[in-house]
Order: structure tokens, then sequence, then C-alpha cells
């Protein structure tokens, strides 16, 4: 029964047309893909983009509206950074991937973007660890690459500050400790997944690069 | 028992957890008050994990004297609440010492003229954990607070799914290619 459906379905214009037809939609489809994929890779993360569609990033330094009240104001801090907005460009010694935009937050949106900076860590100069992470298929890709004793600059808008990596570690995305902050000083710290061909795994290791502040101004902070 | 580290680091952000130490405002400007009257009330072993959250949503907001004295008031209303450290995860507080926590927290926030709302994550590493994003009262985004802090740093997810799509309608079309040009030869 089944075979003779299966031979007049065979012997049909509409199966014949069918297969005739389907590269020709496959084909249409793989385009629309890859139209698509480079939207995302390319077009969405360039900021003539983000110029044209006005979503450009707000500069430092905006102060939000002043409550009513006296309001003493701070002196030997760095100026205001308003979340999510760029506040710095990354650029390590030896990488081929220059002038990484490093940003307030590390959201999904803004890894896509560039570099992000853990909103529960400190900026360079603080004194604190400043904690940056980005993908390793895109910004990080080269961490693997990366030597103890390499220079790293992050050009911010309140200054410039230069680092060396002292020390390479390896840890368990569930283990955050490293990227605490714990009392250490003026200490950057880069992370991404690792090994770089588990970078589609998503509970890959990570690689962090812990780097020492060699120059730079320090600020105030709250505490 | 779920999990929700992040929503407790947002709550200890303005209120402050554990009674530990007295508290007198000293410090320079109304915000190092603040930051000082958290760090008095927490144990030290979460001063260095929570308090740059803390600094950095007051470096985007101004703050009087005023403000800083009603939010020291909703700290040592925690701190009075709250009579021991029992860890990091919320779950481990009774409902009567995490509605006190919710609530001074609330209070802090309108004070200081922000809102917040706290979201599912958007990287779990535990079930059931919250971010806390917090706005300005015209709606700007001033902060995330999540509790685990380490990214998906891997391919992003979108395109990862794009690629396998890709993939498959590249292998599909090439079988389907093959298998025309052989029905149209056998015509």
């Amino acid at each position: 029964m089944m075979k003779r459906v299966f031979t007049a379905l065979r012997k049909s214009p509409f199966y014949k047309g069918f297969f005739l037809l389907l590269p020709y939609v496959l084909a249409v489809a793989v385009i629309f893909s890859g139209v698509i994929l480079v939207y995302q890779e390319v077009v969405s993360t360039s900021e003539y983009y983000r110029v044209f569609t006005g979503n450009a990033d707000t500069t430092a330094g905006e102060r939000p509206s002043t409550p009513p009240g006296e309001v003493v104001p701070d002196k030997g801090h760095i100026p205001v950074i308003p979340f999510e907005s760029q506040w710095a460009t990354l650029n390590v010694d030896g990488w081929e991937e220059r002038d990484i935009p490093v940003y307030f937050g590390d959201s999904k949106a803004i890894l896509k973007k560039g570099a992000g900076m853990w909103f529960n860590s400190r900026f360079c100069g603080q004194g604190g660890k400043t904690v940056l992470s980005a993908h390793v298929t895109r910004h990080f890709y080269e961490i693997e690459d990366t030597v103890v004793g390499t220079r790293i600059t992050m050009d911010t808008v309140y200054g410039q500050y230069v680092y060396e990596v002292s020390e390479i570690k390896i840890f368990s995305y569930k283990d955050s400790s490293l990227i605490k902050q714990d009392g250490s000083q003026n200490t950057l710290v880069m992370y991404t997944c690792y090994p770089r061909k588990n970078g589609y795994q998503t509970k890959a290791e990570r690689m962090a690069l812990v780097c020492t502040m060699v120059s730079g101004k320090e600020w105030a902070t709250y505490g | 028992m779920k999990k929700v580290i992040s929503l407790f680091a947002a709550c200890l952000l303005l209120v402050g957890m554990m009674a530990f130490a007295g508290f007198s405002a000293s410090a320079a400007t109304p915000k190092e008050d603040i930051v000082a009257a958290v760090k008095a009330a927490m144990p030290d072993k979460y001063e260095d994990q929570y308090l740059p959250m803390l600094e950095n949503v007051l470096s985007q907001i101004d703050v009087t004297a005023e403000q800083a004295e009603t939010v020291i008031g909703y700290i040592d209303t925690v701190k009075a609440a709250i009579k021991a450290d029992k860890g990091a995860s919320l779950s481990e507080y009774s409902k009567e010492e995490v509605a006190v926590v919710l609530d001074n927290f609330d209070k802090a926030c309108t004070t200081l003229g922000l809102t917040y709302e706290f979201v599912d994550a958007e990287d779990p590493d535990h079930e059931g954990d919250v971010d806390c994003i917090i706005y300005l009262e015209e709606g700007t985004k001033i902060g995330s607070v999540d509790g685990d802090g380490v990214k998906k740093t891997g391919a992003p997810e979108t395109n990862t799914a794009l690629m396998v799509v890709f993939g498959a309608f590249v292998v599909v079309a090439a079988g389907a290619a093959v298998y025309g040009k052989k029905l149209l030869a056998s015509r």
C-alpha cells in the first residue's frame, strides 16, 4: 500500500517540481541568512551605523538632573560616566585587533559592540580591580596568544593608563572569585572563553589576563 | 531552593545587611556618608565585593545632605532588623528580614530619585537568578546589578544559531541540487 502511494507520488509532477524548485528556495534562504549574519557581525556593530540611526554613544561627563537641596560637588573623582556608554579604548601590544571600544556595563548587547566593564568593578585609577570581558570570537580572540609582560593601554575619557600582564589564569565559569574585589590595587582583569576552539560551548572555561598598572593618574572613590 | 545572590547583592547596595558596628555621619560629602554607613553596616568580607556597585550608582547621581541622612536612617533600620550574617543568599534569611530589606531598599531608592526593577538574569548560573536594573526617575538606566559576574563570552548565541541554520541550508541545498539534476537527467 505504502509502496504504491510512494510510487504514485514519485510520478506526480508536483514531486518533480518540488525537487527542481527546492535548490532555488534554499539558495535564497542561504543568501538571506548570509545577509542577516553580515548585518549582525559587521553593520550593526559599526560606529557609522550607530551614528546614522541616532544610537551613537553618549560621551562621558554629562551629569543627571540635580535634586532639590544643597549638593556638595565631588572633588578628585573621575568625570561622570553614564552607564552603557563607551569610556575607553583598549590596545594590547602584538594584537591584530586594535582600538577595542570599552563600555560601562557588560550586557549581551554591549558585548556585541566591544569589551564590557562589570558594574561591580572599579574604573582605571580608582584603586581596585577593573574587570573587562569580551567575546572570544570577536574582540578578545587573541587573549590565548598573549604572554606575561605584554603591555596594555587603556585610553579613557579621563586619561591614559598603561598596564603590564603579570599573570595568566584559567578559571571555571562558575567561579567569580578572580573578578571580585579582593583588596588588590589598580589591577586590570581581562577575560574571555577558553580555549577558543570551545568558544561555541556555553560552559567553556575562562582565561584571564591579570595586569598591573604601570602608569596613570589615581582618583578618589566614595569609600 | 532558588539561589538569588543577585537579589541579595542588589539589596546590599543601598541599605546594608548586617548590624555589626555603629555609624555616625562624619565623612566629607553626602555620598561618602552613605558609603561609610553601608561599610559600617556590613561585615568586611562583603565590603570589597559589593561596594563598587554602590559607588557606581552614586557616581551618576547628585545627593544632598538631607537625602543622605534619610537613606542612612533606612540603613539603620535594616541593621536593627538583621540579627546575624547568614551568608550571601537571600534564601537563608527569614521572610520578615527579607521584607524589611526590600521595603527599605525601595524607600532609599525613592529618596534618591531612583527607580528599579528585578528582571530574570540574562545569563543565569542558578535557577531563579535575577538582576536588579536601576534607573533615574526619568527612565535613564544607570546600573545593572548581578550576583554572579562571569559572563558568557563565547560566540553570541544569535550568531551561533544563524550559522547552524546557514550550514544546514547549504548542505540541504547541495543535496537537493544533486537530486534535482538526477531527476532532470532521468527525464
